[in-house]
C-alpha cells in the first residue's frame, strides 16, 4: 500500500525562515522532491508500519524548534515491534529526547539570559500517527496539533480537538526539562481504520483551528450541489483549499489569504503563527 | 476592540517605570525588624536601644525593577538572541526642595537613556551580582544555588516627590515614542511611590498622559503605593469607597482600568477583576508590588 505524503511549512508572518519552530517527519520516506518550504515523499504502509508526526514548539521558550524536531524524529524512528506507544516506552523515549536536547543546546557558551532561559526548558506539542498493514491507524497527541481523516467529501475523524472553540492559548505541552522522568504525561490516544482513497491531514494549531472553523462555517448542502458549486468557482471550501496545494508558492498564497481574511468580529480567519500541514493520501 | 494588537519586532510596545526616589524611600521596609544596638543612642532627648534593619523601600523597589527587567529579557530571549518586542524606560524622581530631580535612572552603559530596546538592556547590565537562591534538590529537599542577578538600576532616596514633573516627562517621552509607533500595543506606565506629590496636584498631568494613544488604545497608567505601615493592602479596587483617604482616592482616579486580558490574568492569580477594576495597589508590601508588576507586564499577544 503506497502513500503520497506532502509536507507544507511556513513561519509566522514577520519571522525569518530559520525562526520557524514547528517540525514534521515521516518514517522511511523515499523523497520525491523538495521545493522551498515544502517536501514531498512517497512512503509505503508495510512492515515496519508507516509513521508520521508533527510538533509545534512554543513561542515563549527557547530552542523550541530543536525540541520539536527531536520529538517527531523519535516518534517516527521507533522500532516496528514497538506497536502502540505505551506509557513506559513514552517515558524512556522522552528521557532520551531530553538528553539529546540538552546536548544540542549546551554545545556552545551562552549569554546569561540564554543560560537562565534554558532552566525553563523548551515546550512543544506532539501528534504522531502510525498506519498498520492490517488497516488500522493509531494516533497519540499532546497539545493542540490535530489529525483529520477525510473520506470522499466527509471529515470522518478529528483528533484530539473537534471544534474551533476548543483551541486555547495555553495548551498542555511536553517539556524538555523534567524533575522526574517517571512522571506520566497526558498523552491522549485514538485509533481508527483506513482504506484506499482516504486522506489524512496533520496540522499544527493555527491551521487546524482554521480548518475546523471553516468546516463549521460551511453551509449544509447536498452532495450534488456542493460538487457543482466547487467545480464552478472552487469556492472557499476548506477541504478544496488544502487538497489543491501543490507547491511552496500556492501554499504561501493560501496562508496569506487566510491570515488577512477576517471573521465577523474582526479577528483573522487564521491566526498568525507557524503553519505546518502534512497530507497523506493512501493509494493502492 | 482595543488592546488586541500583536507585539512584534516590527511593531514593539514599551513599558515606562516612574520610580519615587524621595527621602522617605530611604526608610526600611519592615520597621518591626529590630536589631539591638551595641550601646544605647540618645537623639533629641530620646534614648534608642534598637534600630530598624533590613532593606529600605528604595532598595526593595530597585530589586523588584531589576528582577522584572531580568524576567522581561528572559521572556524575549530566543535561540538567536533577544527579540526587541519591548523597549523599556525607567525614570527616577526626587531631589531637594528647590530643584526637583526627574531623570532616566539606568546605570553605567545605559546611563541617561530614556527608552532602551530590551536586547540592549540584556547586553548592558551595570553589573551582574551573584546571589544565592534555594532550589529543589529533586529529592524533596532544598539546596542553596548561586544565581546571576543582573543590575541595571540602583536605589536612590533623597528630597521631595515631584510627581507632576515625572508625569510630564513621561508624556514627552511617550509622545515621541508614539510618533514612531502609532499602531502598536499601547505603552504601559507604572508609577511606584510611597507618598504624596510635593510639586502640585498630579491628577491633571496624569490625565494628559492617559490621553496619549495608539490605534490600539490609550496609554495605560498604573499606580503602586508602597507603605511600611502595618495596614492591610488594597489591591485592584473597582471603587474608591473602601479607600481610606483623599491621597488614595487620587491615586485610584489616576489609574487606568485593567484591559480585558489583564483582568483575566488577575483572575487567574485569584484576584477578582472586572471592567471597573483599576491597576492600583495601596499600602502594598513588596510581594504585592512584585505580583502587580508581573500582571502589568505579562505579554498578551507576543508574536
Amino acid at each position: 500500500m503506497m502513500c503520497v505524503v506532502s509536507a507544507f511549512a511556513l513561519p509566522k508572518k514577520g519571522n525569518r525562515p530559520d525562526e520557524y519552530e514547528d517540525a514534521s517527519h515521516c518514517s522511511r520516506p523515499k523523497q520525491v522532491r523538495v521545493g522551498g518550504s515544502c517536501g514531498f515523499w512517497e512512503a509505503t504502509i508495510n512492515d515496519p508500519p508507516l509513521r508520521l508526526a508533527i510538533a509545534d514548539g512554543a513561542t515563549e521558550t527557547s530552542f523550541s524548534g530543536i525540541w520539536a524536531a527531536i520529538l517527531v524524529r523519535r516518534f517516527c524512528r521507533r522500532k516496528a515491534s514497538d506497536g502502540q506507544w505505551l506509557q513506559k516506552d513514552i517515558n524512556q523515549d522522552l528521557k532520551k529526547c531530553r538528553e539529546i536536547w540538552k546536548r544540542k543546546v549546551g554545545a556552545r557558551p551562552l549569554p546569561w539570559y540564554a543560560e537562565q532561559k534554558l532552566e525553563y526548558g523548551a515546550y512543544s506539542s506532539l501528534l504522531g500517527v502510525t498506519f498498520e498493514l492490517d488497516g488500522s491507524w493509531h494516533c497519540v497527541a499532546l497539545g493542540d496539533s490535530c489529525l483529520f481523516q477525510v473520506r470522499g467529501e466527509d471529515k470522518i475523524a478529528a483528533f484530539p480537538l473537534t471544534t474551533a472553540a476548543e483551541f486555547s492559548s495555553r495548551p498542555t505541552l511536553i517539556c524538555s526539562n523534567s524533575t522526574s522522568d517517571d512522571q506520566p504525561i497526558d498523552l491522549v490516544v485514538r485509533s481508527g481504520e483506513w482504506c484506499v482513497g482516504d486522506e489524512f491531514y496533520l496540522m499544527t494549531d493555527a491551521v487546524a483551528c482554521w480548518f475546523l472553523r471553516s468546516w463549521e462555517m460551511r453551509p449544509v448542502v447536498s452532495w450534488r450541489r456542493a460538487k457543482r458549486r466547487l467545480s464552478r468557482n472552487g469556492g472557499d471550501d476548506p477541504l478544496w483549499s488544502i487538497r489543491k496545494l501543490y507547491g511552496a508558492s500556492d501554499f504561501e498564497e493560501f496562508v496569506r489569504s487566510q491570515r488577512t481574511a477576517l471573521l465577523g468580529d474582526g479577528a483573522p480567519m487564521m491566526k498568525n503563527d507557524d503553519v505546518t500541514i502534512v497530507r497523506c493520501k493512501i493509494r493502492p | 476592540m482595543p488592546y488586541q494588537a500583536e507585539v512584534s519586532r516590527s511593531n514593539p510596545s514599551c513599558f515606562l517605570f516612574l520610580i519615587d526616589q524621595s527621602g522617605s524611600m530611604g526608610e526600611v521596609v519592615d520597621p518591626t525588624n529590630l536589631q539591638a544596638l551595641d550601646k544605647p543612642v540618645t537623639v533629641d532627648g530620646q534614648t534608642f536601644t534598637h534600630t530598624a534593619s533590613g532593606q529600605t523601600k528604595a532598595q526593595a523597589v530597585a530589586d523588584a525593577i531589576n528582577r522584572l527587567l531580568q524576567n522581561l529579557v528572559i521572556k524575549c530571549a530566543k535561540s538567536e538572541g533577544v527579540r526587541d518586542y519591548y523597549h523599556v524606560g525607567v525614570i527616577g524622581y526626587g531631589g531637594d526642595n528647590t530643584a526637583g530631580r526627574v531623570q532616566p535612572a539606568f546605570s553605567a552603559g545605559l546611563a541617561g537613556r530614556e527608552m532602551v530596546p530590551i536586547s540592549e538592556i540584556a547586553n548592558t547590565p551595570a553589573r551582574i551580582d551573584e546571589r544565592s537562591k534555594k532550589v529543589s534538590d529533586g529529592a524533596g529537599g532544598l539546596v542553596e544555588q548561586n544565581v546571576k542577578f543582573p543590575i541595571w538600576f540602583e536605589p536612590l532616596a533623597s528630597g521631595g516627590t515631584p510627581m507632576c514633573a515625572a508625569f510630564n516627562r513621561a508624556t514627552t517621552i511617550l509622545g515621541s515614542w508614539l510618533q514612531q509607533h502609532p499602531t502598536g500595543f499601547p505603552p504601559i506606565v507604572i508609577n511606584i511611590t510611597d507618598g504624596e506629590s510635593t510639586d502640585g496636584d498630579p491628577a491633571s498631568a496624569a490625565e494628559t498622559l492617559k490621553q496619549l494613544q495608539t490605534d490600539d488604545g490609550a496609554v495605560i497608567l498604573f499606580n503602586v503605593h508602597i507603605s511600611t505601615k502595618q495596614l492591610k493592602p488594597i489591591e485592584f479596587p473597582d471603587t474608591d469607597v473602601t479607600l481610606p483617604d483623599e491621597h488614595a482616592k487620587l491615586l485610584f482616579k489616576m489609574s487606568s482600568c485593567l484591559p480585558p486580558y489583564m483582568q483575566q490574568m488577575a483572575s487567574q492569580e485569584g484576584i477578582p477583576a472586572g471592567a471597573n477594576t483599576r491597576g492600583f495597589v495601596f499600602n502594598a508590601k513588596m510581594e504585592q508590588v512584585i505580583q502587580f508588576l508581573d500582571i502589568g507586564t505579562r505579554p498578551s499577544n507576543l508574536r
